[in-house]
């Protein structure tokens, strides 16, 4: 196991580095000039250019790139462009709040939903329970996050104004407060999750329910329950466990479309804002941030599935 | 006051029609918080740095200048204690300042940080620039004086110190001091409204700043009695405008900016909203290459201007027609500088002549490259149809601003570009007349008039020069107007107070308990 989390560490550095060359180097060539973006529409090009002198930008491509690799190579990720001059952690740790209480809150709703939906469909196979899950899990797949989150506003915040239509609440203004703000957009990402989970939760237990192991227990007259929970859902977890993974990993890089409908200042709204922005150092942490989750969440998959399974060696 | 100055005074437009507020209901309380939903984050609360009007939206409640236009367009001291004494030769402006003035960080403002605000806006503001050009020096005389040195007469000045988009406000001396040319991250300045927070990508927090000490003169656009009636002012910066809206229907926010004019029908008959028609600010217009490619042609420029059929094109682009207007000028009907010269060449929608035009330019069908950012898309879809059956070969790329900023640096890369020139108090400050914006327009005459205008003290001689370049920009072609356009906002009912001016403000502002 040492060796393996030895490796990992290593081919992870290597990913990093790798991501974070290839990010300078697209983020650069893309057209763009965040002094343009600061001076506004009606400046002229002099203006531009004398901005983009002091801010340093007007350097070559390849000076600019040595020095930034100076800088990580340091630790140090720079300062936004646009947030007040602030460090890039900064600003990246005040996105994340609302990104993981988001990111916790729908994929634990998914989880949840999603396995015990699975399990009792396959359970009842072939039942209206189980035909009438399989045509939910299609709807909730095929809706649009973008049009579920709208309905969900128009609904629950307009219509019956249960909820708040829109922004964020941080957790240390109350924590009720800040559920208030996450329900609906926790609703809207969980439900595509929900499916994809419940899918794949029902196939690989059809699969493993059909084993002759689970005819002995039954043969046996184990509880049902103690069948299904215990034998059953147990071995039909893995693929289960690497689609939380990779949904949890997905989400702690930013809901882009959830977090933009409800106005939540969560990581994906400011990646997209840097995009159009072109605040380069802020893309450049946001995007090695990005791939630090997935390596860190992917290595965590690993480590469980040994623990689900102890006969997986690595 | 001199004559010069009287003239000017005259001259400036009353963005008057532009400024009528609703009328405020109830009496004032204070108190609440008031949030705002704006297009976006403003790029930088530096007003000296940007010419954004978004950063104004915000930080027109923190800063102030020397002096400010009223909703009429008359200028009116606000930091200063009244109008310059002007020496006989003209080119010496001397200014006392009001004594009772504090900073948000509680230091008195004096001499020194007015000195220094105005140099530091010198260097680094693109207004600044342009007048500084003809600045000598500006000191401090003594602790509430200053004293502007012109080189030469110069006609803009006080134009210039009363502007608030990108204009001189005042800053305390360290500010300028630490931040000569960047864009300053620390944001004091001596308005009724001061700097609390700004969380990144979510929202900017200003307060009641306690020591503010109002004028007792009529409070008429960004001048007179400023009134903080509110605890604090949030103002969120959301691009969708599906979210601005909902967000006010919902109750989430109190206000909201640039909503969807397709949505006025329906939201003038929401119990619980207000609807506010702004007034023209601004007007679309397509930028011409005058340096290279096929429209460096005139002939290639005047036939595009011929195919346009600018009802047409507004109502494809902008909708409703409570929201755009037609009209030549190169300032709005509302200001004294609006000018009917050239409408001959405007608005023609006659392909046939554009084909004879295309004909004599020797035009074969060279790619004619456009770009449009979102904003202005649909509407230069809209002007193409023509263009095309005029033989144009247009090829319109819509692509984000940052794309477009990027792209129109470089003039060998288009021939056109979609864009918005807003309106300003003096036509020498407007975009319409910056020989420099695009591609650039070298043109002697232009050139000549353009510095006429700025050296020139008389109105009606101004008004004249103004004319004139109009009717050059309608026989040269270097840009297209297309037409006037509003914007339309909401506000919870409880709202009270709102002047309804082309920038947004909320001074003076209050909510309903």
């Amino acid at each position: 196991m040492l060796n393996f989390l030895v490796k990992r560490f290593f081919s992870m550095a290597l990913v990093l580095l790798v991501v974070s060359i290839t990010i300078f180097i697209v983020m650069h060539l893309l057209p763009g000039d965040p002094a343009a973006i600061m001076l506004g529409p009606e400046a002229t090009n002099e203006d531009v250019a004398a901005l983009k002198a002091e801010m340093g930008l007007d350097k070559p491509v390849l000076i600019q790139f040595i020095e930034w690799t100076g800088r990580i190579v340091r630790g140090d990720l720079g300062n936004s462009l646009f947030f007040q001059n602030r460090s890039v952690p900064n600003v990246i740790f005040d996105h994340l709040e609302a990104t993981v209480l988001l990111t916790l809150l729908s994929l634990g709703m998914a989880t949840l939903i999603g396995i015990i939906t699975g399990v009792l469909a396959a359970s009842t196979h072939e039942s209206i329970f189980d035909r009438s899950f399989m045509l939910f899990t299609s709807m909730a797949v095929a809706i649009p996050n973008f049009w579920l989150g709208l309905m969900l506003v128009l609904g629950f915040a307009i219509m019956i104004p249960i909820f708040p239509a829109a922004g964020y609440s941080p957790l240390k203004e109350g924590i009720w407060s800040c559920l208030s703000y996450l329900v609906l957009p926790s609703i809207t990402l969980a439900a595509g999750a929900v499916a994809l989970i419940a899918r794949m939760t029902r196939a690989c237990m059809l699969d493993v329910l059909q084993n002759e192991y689970i005819r002995t227990a039954k043969a046996k007259g184990v509880r049902q329950s103690i069948v299904i929970f215990k034998h059953a859902l147990r071995n039909a977890i893995i693929p289960v466990v690497t689609v939380i993974g990779m949904s949890f990993a997905n989400l702690m890089g930013g809901a882009v479309v959830t977090e933009s409908i409800f106005n939540i200042p969560g990581v994906g709204r400011l990646l997209i804002k840097s995009v159009f922005t072109r605040d380069y150092p802020v893309i450049e942490g946001v995007v090695l941030y990005i791939a630090i989750a997935w390596t860190l969440i992917n290595l965590m998959v690993d480590i469980i599935y040994t623990i689900i399974d102890p006969r997986l060696e690595y | 006051m001199s004559m010069k100055m009287k003239s000017i005074f005259m001259a400036i437009i009353a963005l008057a029609l532009m400024t009528a507020p609703l009328a405020a209901a109830g009496t004032p309380v204070k108190g609440g918080v008031l949030k705002i939903a704006i297009d976006s984050d403003p790029p930088t609360l530096d007003v000296h740095s940007t010419r954004a009007t978004l950063a104004l939206f915000v930080a027109g409640n923190m800063y102030e200048g020397l002096y400010a236009f009223t909703k009429k367009g008359e200028i009116k001291p606000m930091l200063a204690s009244g109008m310059p004494v002007v020496s006989d030769d003209k080119l010496t402006h001397t200014i006392s300042l009001r004594q009772d003035i504090e900073f948000h960080n509680g230091k008195p403002m004096t001499s020194a940080d007015v000195a220094a605000s105005l140099n530091r806006w010198g260097k680094v503001a693109s207004y600044g620039k342009q007048l500084f050009a003809h600045v000598d020096t500006v000191t401090a005389r003594d602790k509430y004086t200053i004293a502007i040195q012109l080189k030469e007469k110069w006609g803009t000045l006080m134009t210039s110190l009363a502007m608030m988009l990108g204009g001189p406000v005042i800053y305390p001396e360290e500010i300028c001091t630490k931040y000569p040319a960047k864009p300053s991250s620390e944001y004091i300045g001596t308005g009724p409204y001061m700097f609390v927070e700004w969380r990144p990508n979510d929202h900017i927090t200003l307060k009641r700043f306690e020591g503010y000490k109002a004028l007792d003169t009529e409070s008429t656009g960004y001048t007179g009695r400023k009134t903080a009636y509110l605890d604090e002012l949030v103002f969120y910066g959301i691009s969708e405008e599906t979210v601005r809206v909902n967000g006010v229907e919902g109750r989430e926010y109190d206000f909201a900016d640039f909503v969807p004019s397709d949505e006025y029908d329906r939201l003038k008959d929401v119990k619980h909203i207000k609807t506010y028609i702004s007034p023209p600010r601004a007007w679309f217009v397509f930028v011409l290459n005058t340096k290279y490619g096929p429209t460096k042609n005139k002939k290639v420029r005047q036939a595009m201007l011929a195919t346009m059929d600018v009802k047409g094109t507004m109502a494809a682009g902008y909708g409703d027609q409570l929201f755009w207007r037609v009209d030549p000028s190169l300032a709005l009907k509302e200001q004294v500088w609006h000018s009917t010269a050239g409408e001959a060449a405007y608005n023609q929608n006659n392909i046939e002549k554009a084909k004879v035009l295309l004909k004599e330019a020797g035009y074969k069908g060279e790619k004619i490259v456009w770009m449009s950012g979102p904003l202005e898309y649909n509407l230069s879809v809209a002007a193409k149809v023509n263009m095309v059956k005029a033989g144009l070969n247009i090829d319109l790329q819509s692509m984000e601003w940052a794309t477009l900023l990027s792209r129109r640096k470089n003039p060998e890369l288009w021939s056109t570009f979609s864009s918005g020139f807003t309106a300003k108090a003096d036509p020498s400050l407007a975009t319409a007349m910056n020989l420099k914006y695009g591609a650039g327009w070298d043109h002697p005459e232009a050139k000549a008039l353009f510095e006429n205008l700025c050296n020139e003290p008389e109105f009606e001689a101004r008004h004249a020069i103004l004319s004139k370049f109009q009717e050059l920009v309608y026989s040269e072609v270097p840009y297209i107007k297309v037409g006037d356009y509003k914007n339309l906002r909401i506000s919870n009912n409880k709202v009270q107070g709102f002047a309804n001016d082309v920038y947004l403000y909320f001074f003076n502002v209050w909510k309903e308990k």
